[in-house]
């Protein structure tokens, strides 16, 4: 209806201009107050650091001056020209491009076995009862201190990283798909198997239909814990080719807190942005095909 | 639903700002510009500084306590590092009051803060590097390290940027993917595991590794140099610091020279003591034989090497470690040096 998409479209812009409000304050409470630009940035700076990693030279931080924001206050050369190659080949998007390339292959793996585990805990009392407690208790360990290990086994290699990212989700989605299963109505199972599922086609025709909600839910929450295992790890394990995390600690290590501060909120955004495209989609599809929604 | 007005926001906004600030500023001002206070008496002395036998000053005036002795009854505590980038962050954040560290970081440190927030006092060490290289690894000389594997004790240290220059500049290598950061003390254990090809370390890593870990040693860092020294070692303070507690500073400076005196006149002497020290802060005792000859790499002097400085400013604005050419001026303060190397004559002559 048009004035539900109305109000849905106003409450997005006073949404946004509430946040742009918040980074306006922020950044006039820097030029006016004032304080120290390398203990914490101001929005201008994050800015920046952001285009210079996409390799295009700003100066957003300095004075308002007639040059503003593409040449320097002091007025010594314009703007740098830009070509689309260079951002193309920018520390930023070939990052990111690392980091999305080691977390589809480490996502899909971790996916396969927390999927079977949790299947297989579910199913088998025994199993559940020999790695139930414990996959619960390694669900919490944070994905940085597989590091170590993942180093001193495996090297320093593309391997060792996707261990990590592998070490810090699976745990979580076998849990989260054997407790997804779990409450799953067992009238579908019941259903099944009077009239004749078994093996394979049980699993294929009864429980994966009914564990849709399940599984999307434990997919999702798979995906942030991927996420977040992925960059824990890059921030201490340092490879040849530079993902998000290892960017950031690049920029820890030469003092550059814009840097530090813009590699957080692209970690932020794709992580928002890949869970609310994909993930979330997934969900609410499934919700609303199982009219959950 | 209650949705926000745009005041509503804006009060929101000045809110979160007046947070921020108020962390931002709660540390104390590093310029310096609130000189024209009283200097408060300290209550507690932070001093920086690695475990390494080109920090022997430092390892010896802690371990003998006579920089705690000095600036009693201040609180001495001292604060063990890696590497210069994390002895830089804690100084920033106000951790660290006096620091031992190489010129790498403190050039960045001066041009991220535009020159507000780090000044060099003296210097303590001079050379003491030293490249070691895995001997299955096929490196007979300088130009085979092209395209190795070469560990550095950490990105952005003096040795990350001596690496990257003399691979650049040297041997015509384009991408720098081989040279690896790793902390001191893992590099041993990679070594002898052959996933490291060789190592730029600093004394008395380079000796542990050829002992540990089985490696060679290739070259020492100072035949790169033009005059076979480079300054590795620079005391450092904050402009506010040094502005509010001179007195303090010039204590602990006076410690580290008399101790660079001894070095200079007798260093076999201390490598006792300081193989001790240094197995209290590494857990691992080194062989008094090894500590003496890695000893002998080393000059101690109290001079801030400013040409090593420019030299690494140049290198590091070539290796796009800074955005833009970094102007050194006012980053050395050497007058309490000066001061204590001729005191000013007794009043009343």
């Amino acid at each position: 209806m048009e004035t539900c998409r109305w109000s849905e479209r106003h409450r997005q812009l006073t949404v946004l201009a509430s946040w742009l409000a918040v980074v306006f304050v922020w950044e006039a409470a820097f030029r006016i107050v004032g304080w120290q630009a390398w203990i914490f940035p101001a929005p201008s700076h994050v800015l920046d650091a952001t285009l210079n990693l996409l390799n295009l030279k700003t100066y957003f931080s300095d004075p308002l001056h007639a040059g503003w924001p593409l040449g320097r206050a002091s007025g010594s050369g314009g703007p740098a020209p830009v070509s689309f190659a260079a951002v193309l080949h920018s520390q930023l998007i070939v990052a990111i491009l690392t980091s999305g390339y080691r977390l589809v292959i480490g996502f899909a793996l971790s996916m396969q076995l927390g999927l079977l585990l949790g299947l297989l805990m579910w199913r088998y009392s025994a199993v559940n009862a020999m790695f139930g407690p414990v996959f619960l208790g390694l669900q919490t360990l944070p994905s940085v201190c597989w590091v170590p290990l993942a180093i001193l086994t495996l090297g320093i290699s593309e391997l060792g990283i996707l261990f990590v990212l592998v070490m810090g989700s699976f745990f979580a989605m076998a849990i989260s798909l054997r407790d997804g299963l779990m409450t799953t109505p067992p009238i579908y199972r019941a259903a099944g198997l009077v009239f004749g599922a078994r093996g394979l086609n049980f699993y294929w025709y009864v429980m994966l239909p009914a564990g849709l909600p399940a599984l999307a839910n434990s997919l999702r929450s798979g995906f942030s814990f991927a996420w977040r295992s992925l960059m824990g790890g890059e921030l201490i394990f340092v490879l040849r080719r530079h993902g998000l995390g290892q960017l950031l600690s690049i920029g820890r290590e030469f003092g550059d807190i814009a840097q530090v501060v813009a590699t957080m909120a692209m970690m932020v955004v794709i992580g928002m942005v890949v869970d609310r495209l994909v993930f979330a989609k997934i969900e609410s599809t499934v919700r609303t095909r199982f009219g959950l929604a | 639903m209650v949705f926000l007005s745009v005041v509503q926001a804006l009060g929101i906004g000045f809110l979160f700002a007046t947070a921020v600030s108020s962390v931002g500023c709660s540390r104390s001002d590093p310029t310096g510009s609130a000189a024209g206070k009283t200097p408060k008496a300290t209550k507690e002395i932070r001093i920086g500084y690695f475990a390494n036998l080109t920090h022997a000053q430092a390892v010896l005036g802690m371990a003998s306590g006579e920089f705690e002795w000095a600036v009693a009854p201040a609180k001495l505590t001292g604060r063990v590092f890696n590497a210069g980038p994390s002895l830089i962050e804690a100084l920033f954040a106000g951790e660290v009051d006096i620091g031992f560290v190489g010129p790498g970081p403190v050039i960045n440190a001066h041009a991220k803060t535009k020159g507000q927030a780090i000044r060099v006092i003296a210097g303590a060490a001079a050379n003491g590097v030293v490249v070691v290289v895995r001997p299955d690894a096929g490196i007979e000389k300088f130009e085979d390290l092209k395209g190795k594997r070469i560990a550095t004790p950490q990105l952005g240290n003096t040795q990350d940027l001596s690496a990257r220059h003399f691979l650049t500049t040297r041997l015509g290598q384009t991408d720098l993917d081989n040279v690896v950061p790793i902390a001191n003390g893992e590099q041993l254990a990679l070594m002898a595991r052959k996933q490291i090809d060789a190592a730029w370390a600093p004394e008395p890593w380079g000796t542990r590794l050829v002992e540990e870990a089985g490696g060679r040693v290739l070259l020492e860092e100072k035949t790169l140099w033009p005059m076979e020294e480079f300054g590795l070692t620079m005391i450092v303070s904050t402009p506010a610091f040094l502005a509010n507690h001179r007195d303090v500073v010039g204590k602990v400076l006076a410690v580290s020279r008399s101790w660079t005196a001894r070095l200079n006149a007798d260093r076999l002497k201390y490598v006792p003591d300081l193989a001790a020290a240094l197995a209290m802060l590494t857990g691992k005792r080194m062989p008094e034989e090894l500590l003496g000859a890695a000893i002998q790499r080393i000059k101690f002097t109290d001079e801030p090497l400013e040409v090593t400085l420019q030299t690494m400013a140049q290198w590091s604005y070539e290796l796009k470690f800074l955005k833009d050419q970094v102007d050194l001026q006012g980053l050395i303060d050497t007058t309490l040096l000066r001061e204590l190397e001729s005191p000013p004559a007794p009043a009343g002559q």
